[in-house]
């Protein structure tokens, strides 16, 4: 016999006991869950390393850039240090007090002028500096002098998109540090002395009267600095290199 | 049985509901990985074209020092065979995943040069000519250790300039001046032959030469010719003074030049005080027996000679490689000694010997050879001696690596 249509429709929707639906939704919901939670740890963890190594490379940038300009500093194609237009007052290497900028000078071109940028050439000097707002600036033109790290135009090489320099805001990040020695003269100092070669030193001091001789200034700029990433400022990186100017300072005096 | 089946199948379809969810967020999940390895992968590589350009830096820099010690090693210069051609440089073959490799090449200064593509010499665009084989352009290219980073470095040599004030006339002489045989001083580019602060006097057939006023002045650098054997004209040259005729080309009892003190005139020579400063400039100091065994190879070199020596019969100096001689002692000759150069003496000239001095020779004290003395100024074999043959280094402010 056959049983009445509302049974048969009864059967049919019987369905699972409460028990069996609550044992499939807290198996489904705990594995959801589960892959749900190593997809955020993933995407959390990715984040972080994807922050870490843009902040590596960053920072790598930044140094490399500016120990490979630095250490350029001074060139000229001119045999004679005496006349060197890259070395002189106004071209020569130089930090300023607060040490958030280095700027100097060399013959890019080779032609042994001193280019500024208002003719076809380039400008010839050059610079870095560590803005308040933690980005890395170079200069790329402007008036012909180096005075004040402001002259001139400086264009971002760094954005705080992907990495923030100095953020406790602590300097110097540049530093030079001299040493000056006697070269040619009758009785030289076989060491060095750890100053800059100025008519006032030490080393110049201790020169018998009536020495003409050339004074050798080699300088070495130190370049330090921490970054943090803008995705996670916990992360920081500490960058810190030295680099020796290849091209010594000659500087020619007499002592009178 | 029915019921069951559909049971299970209900039971089914919301098993398939979460894992069709889990595979979505698993798969999003390798998408992030895969993201994250790209940007890994491209970092390494950067991190490794570093570390391939500071490879090839330092390796270049190292061909540069190595470089120095190869120049100032003996004999001077970068022409260490005398062929008149510039020997190739230092270098550091290439061993395969062992390390960085350099190549250096010496070419003219103000020139350029550029590295090949897989390590080897430099090519310079103009060669280095003798007169700067000590003071060349030095071109070193370095490699990283997998051949891929290349740098090239170049600096240029500086010689230390010898003499303040190099002399224009062939023979000068503190004292007096006395010369016999077939002596001859020649000055094809002025008129001023022998300087002497004491007398003069030439015996037998000595005899000087000046330019024959018909010929024009000659050319910076030209090689002076060969004068006549007699006090007679020629071509180039007319026969200025001899034993019995004193031209106007020498000045001699200039009591100017007599009353100098050996300080002074020394101080005004070389631009150093004495001759332990001037040690300091010289490339070479010698013992009198030293020099006698090491004069033939001498080329571009300044020597401070400690005593008393007889230059022997050798070719000493070319006029592209001159050598300056400052012999603190008397000098003499034996043979045909023929030298290129400046000769500086604090003592007297005396002795035989037949030698021919093509540039200048200046003496504190007196000349008065008993052989032939021939001397032939050549104000381009001063000017070499003078500039070229001082202590050498690196030319500051010359340190560049970019083209």
């Amino acid at each position: 016999m056959k049983p009445p249509l509302h049974r048969r429709m009864a059967q049919r929707q019987q369905g699972v006991s409460l028990i069996e639906l609550m044992v499939g939704l807290t198996v489904g919901l705990i594995i959801v869950t589960a892959a749900g939670a190593m997809y955020i740890t993933n995407l959390l963890s990715a984040r972080d390393t994807g922050a870490s190594l843009r902040l590596n490379s960053e920072v790598r940038l930044a140094m490399d850039v500016m120990t490979d300009e630095i250490r350029r500093a001074g060139y000229s194609p001119t045999t004679s240090p005496a006349t060197n237009p890259f070395m002189a007052p106004g071209t020569d290497l130089r930090v300023n007090a607060a040490g958030t900028c280095v700027e100097f000078a060399y013959d890019a071109n080779g032609n042994g002028v001193v280019d500024d940028g208002s003719g076809a050439a380039p400008s010839e000097y050059f610079g870095f500096r560590i803005t308040n707002a933690g980005t890395l600036e170079t200069r790329t033109g402007g008036a012909a002098a180096i005075n004040d790290c402001n002259t001139g135009t400086w264009n971002e090489l760094t954005t705080p998109a992907f990495v923030t320099l100095s953020p406790t805001g602590v300097t110097p990040h540049f530093s030079i540090a001299y040493q000056c020695m006697d070269t040619t003269s009758d009785t030289p100092s076989t060491a060095s002395v750890a100053e800059r070669c100025l008519t006032s030193v030490a080393s110049f001091n201790s020169l018998p009267s009536g020495t003409n001789t050339n004074l050798l200034e080699t300088r070495t700029v130190t370049v330090s600095f921490t970054a943090t990433s803008p995705v996670e400022s916990a992360f920081r990186a500490v960058a810190l290199q030295s680099v020796l100017v290849r091209n010594n300072r000659v500087i020619p005096v007499q002592v009178p | 049985m029915s019921n069951r089946s559909i049971a299970s199948r209900r039971a089914a379809q919301r098993g398939i509901t979460t894992l069709l969810l889990t595979s979505m967020i698993l798969f999003l999940a390798a998408l992030v990985t895969l993201a994250l390895s790209r940007t890994a992968l491209m970092e390494q590589r950067m991190a490794g074209n570093q570390i391939r350009h500071k490879q090839a830096f330092e390796a270049a820099q190292e061909g540069l020092d190595r470089s120095m010690v190869f120049l100032q090693s003996a004999p001077r210069g970068v022409d260490k065979d005398a062929d008149d051609v510039a020997d190739a440089g230092p270098l550091l073959a290439p061993v395969s995943g062992v390390g960085p490799s350099y190549y250096v090449a010496f070419c003219q200064p103000n020139s350029t040069a550029t590295c090949p593509d897989t390590p080897g010499a430099p090519t310079c665009a103009a060669a280095v000519q003798p007169v700067n084989f000590n003071t060349p352009l030095v071109v070193a290219c370095g490699w990283s250790d997998d051949l891929i980073g290349r740098t090239l470095i170049t600096q240029r040599i500086g010689a230390i300039t010898t003499l303040s004030a190099p002399p224009q006339n062939p023979l000068t002489a503190k004292g007096t001046t006395s010369l016999q045989g077939s002596s001859s001083v020649v000055n094809l580019f002025n008129n001023l032959t022998i300087w002497s602060g004491g007398s003069l006097t030439l015996t037998g057939s000595a005899k000087t030469f000046v330019r024959n006023p018909s010929l024009a002045p000659p050319a910076a650098g030209t090689d002076p010719p060969a004068a006549p054997n007699a006090c007679s004209t020629s071509t180039e040259y007319v026969c200025a003074s001899d034993d019995n005729n004193t031209g106007p080309d020498v000045m001699d009892a200039d009591t100017a030049l007599a009353s100098l003190t050996n300080a002074s005139m020394f101080e005004n020579f070389f631009g150093v005080p004495t001759r332990a400063a001037f040690e300091k400039i010289a490339s070479q100091t010698l013992a009198p027996a030293a020099f006698s065994t090491a004069a033939a190879g001498l080329r571009g070199e300044s020597v401070v000679i400690t005593g008393s020596v007889t230059l022997p019969n050798a070719t000493i100096g070319t006029r592209e490689r001159p050598v300056l001689l400052l012999v603190d002692g008397d000098l003499s000759f034996t043979g045909t000694p023929d030298v290129h150069g400046i000769v500086y003496v604090t003592g007297n000239v005396t002795g035989g010997g037949n030698p021919r001095i093509q540039g200048a020779m200046v003496v504190q004290g007196n000349v008065s050879p008993t052989g032939s003395l021939d001397l032939i100024h050549d104000p381009f074999v001063v000017s070499n001696a003078a500039t070229l043959t001082g202590r050498v280094g690196w030319a500051p402010g010359t340190w560049r690596d970019w083209n």
